[in-house]
């Protein structure tokens, strides 16, 4: 049978080896997923691009540093797009004024370019509560960390911690049965 | 921390997006070697977190894709290739020179008796070249057919279609002793005359050329393979690649 993981581990070993191929596959697959958590830190359509690009060089020179024993290769370039995004958040370039996050239109992020998506994707936030949405995305997908959200939110940071837990969990449900 | 702490407080989604200090991420690091269910917990995590990401995905519009291909390839081209073609060039060409000398110093003797066998081997090669012509693969082939799908000593792999695409499939019938291998192309498409289909062997991802080919109604014989834990199809230029093009890959499957 196909097994999704093998592949992955044979696409580790092509970029390990230095196959541009490999790389291609990766960014075919993965550079829409990554460019979503980008452009929600960033807030800016070609500064994440910038950003995607800088990325994905990372990934290539980073491959050896990869250890499939504490995760998975996904979560991996995950935790690069989202410091690399962060850190230029950070930077002087980047000036805080004009692309500052507007946290009331969190709502928005859930627009993709991608209408099918986009109403499937309504349709679980319809199931989840906002809360939930507004916490996981700020969390996963916006670079706030539990800290950021406690000050932001003015709620406990145990409390953040814990909801933001049962809130993955409800999600992780919800889309087990959509799935099914 | 305890376990039911790490699993229900959010230790770990406060992990993957590395929002622990160190001494922390050390305890949760020894529980996700040590104990199954803070594993299959964080692994949840990661997968619940990677369906989001897919779903809330934003396609890049500009040329960012080329952009990456031109940086890494000029990295690529600059360090490891040229050297390492250069060592082989060197190789060849010492190689080359010991056989040259090899044979001048100990058949120089021999060379009119070597030049009345190689007479008769061109004799003996000219009629095995018009008998395989008689021989037609296909016939070969349809009657093999019956007995390699039947046969014991014949592993049967089937090769399902990847993401790109989906719906496809072919089957690989394998003898890992007579290293023969054949190949059905069940439902791959017809491809512009420009592009054939490759088959790759791989041997703990290294990829082995198993041969080109285009879809066929019978059974293709392929490149013998003595080791593969994966057969894999990819989409090449005509006559084959001597890497595969993974961004092409349509149908994958493993050996058992």
């Amino acid at each position: 049978m196909y097994n999704k993981p093998d592949f992955l581990d044979i696409i580790v070993r092509r970029l390990k080896e230095r196959d541009e191929t490999a790389l291609q596959y990766l960014y075919e697959h993965y550079a829409a997923a990554l460019n979503g958590i980008i452009s929600r830190t960033l807030g800016d359509e070609q500064l994440a691009e910038e950003a995607l690009h800088d990325v994905f060089i990372k990934i290539w020179e980073q491959i050896e540093k990869f250890d499939p024993s504490k995760g998975k290769l996904f979560t991996w370039m995950y935790r690069i797009a989202r410091n690399y995004a962060l850190d230029v958040r950070r930077s002087k370039n980047f000036k805080l004024s004009e692309k500052s996050i507007e946290l009331d239109s969190y709502v928005n992020t859930f627009a993709t370019n991608n209408k099918e998506r986009e109403s499937g994707l309504k349709e679980m936030v319809g199931l989840l509560s906002e809360e939930c949405f507004k916490l996981i995305n700020m969390n996963f997908f916006m670079g706030f960390s539990h800290g950021d959200i406690s000050k932001e939110l003015a709620m406990p940071l145990g409390s953040v911690k814990t909801k933001i837990r049962n809130c993955m969990s409800k999600l992780r449900t919800l889309m087990g049965q959509k799935n099914d | 921390m305890t376990k039911e702490e790490i699993i229900n407080d959010g230790w770990l989604e406060a992990y993957l997006t590395g929002d622990v200090s160190e001494t922390e991420a050390a305890a949760i690091e020894k529980f996700l070697a040590e104990d199954q269910e803070v594993r299959t917990a964080y692994e949840d995590v990661q997968e619940t977190l990677t369906d989001l990401a897919f779903l809330q995905q934003i396609a890049p519009k500009s040329d960012v894709k080329q952009r990456i291909e031109a940086s890494v390839g000029n990295q690529n081209s600059s360090s490891k290739q040229s050297s390492a073609l250069l060592t082989y060039a060197t190789a060849a060409s010492v190689v080359l020179a010991m056989s040259l000398a090899f044979t001048a110093y100990f058949f120089w003797d021999k060379w009119q008796d070597a030049e009345a066998k190689y007479s008769t081997l061109l004799t003996e090669s000219q009629v095995l070249a018009s008998n395989l012509q008689r021989t037609s693969k296909d016939l070969e082939v349809a009657a093999q057919k019956a007995d390699i799908a039947t046969s014991p000593n014949y592993q049967k792999v089937v090769l399902a279609g990847t993401d790109n695409a989906p719906n496809k499939q072919a089957i690989i019938f394998w003898n890992p002793k007579q290293e023969k291998v054949y190949l059905s192309t069940g439902n791959l498409g017809s491809l512009s005359t420009d592009q054939q289909y490759q088959l790759w062997a791989l041997i703990e991802g290294k990829p082995i050329d198993a041969g080109v080919f285009n879809p066929s109604s019978g059974l293709l014989v392929m490149k013998n393979i003595k080791q593969a834990d994966t057969f894999a199809v990819t989409i090449e230029k005509e006559g084959g690649s001597e890497q595969p093009n993974l961004s092409t890959l349509q149908v994958i499957g493993n050996a058992s």
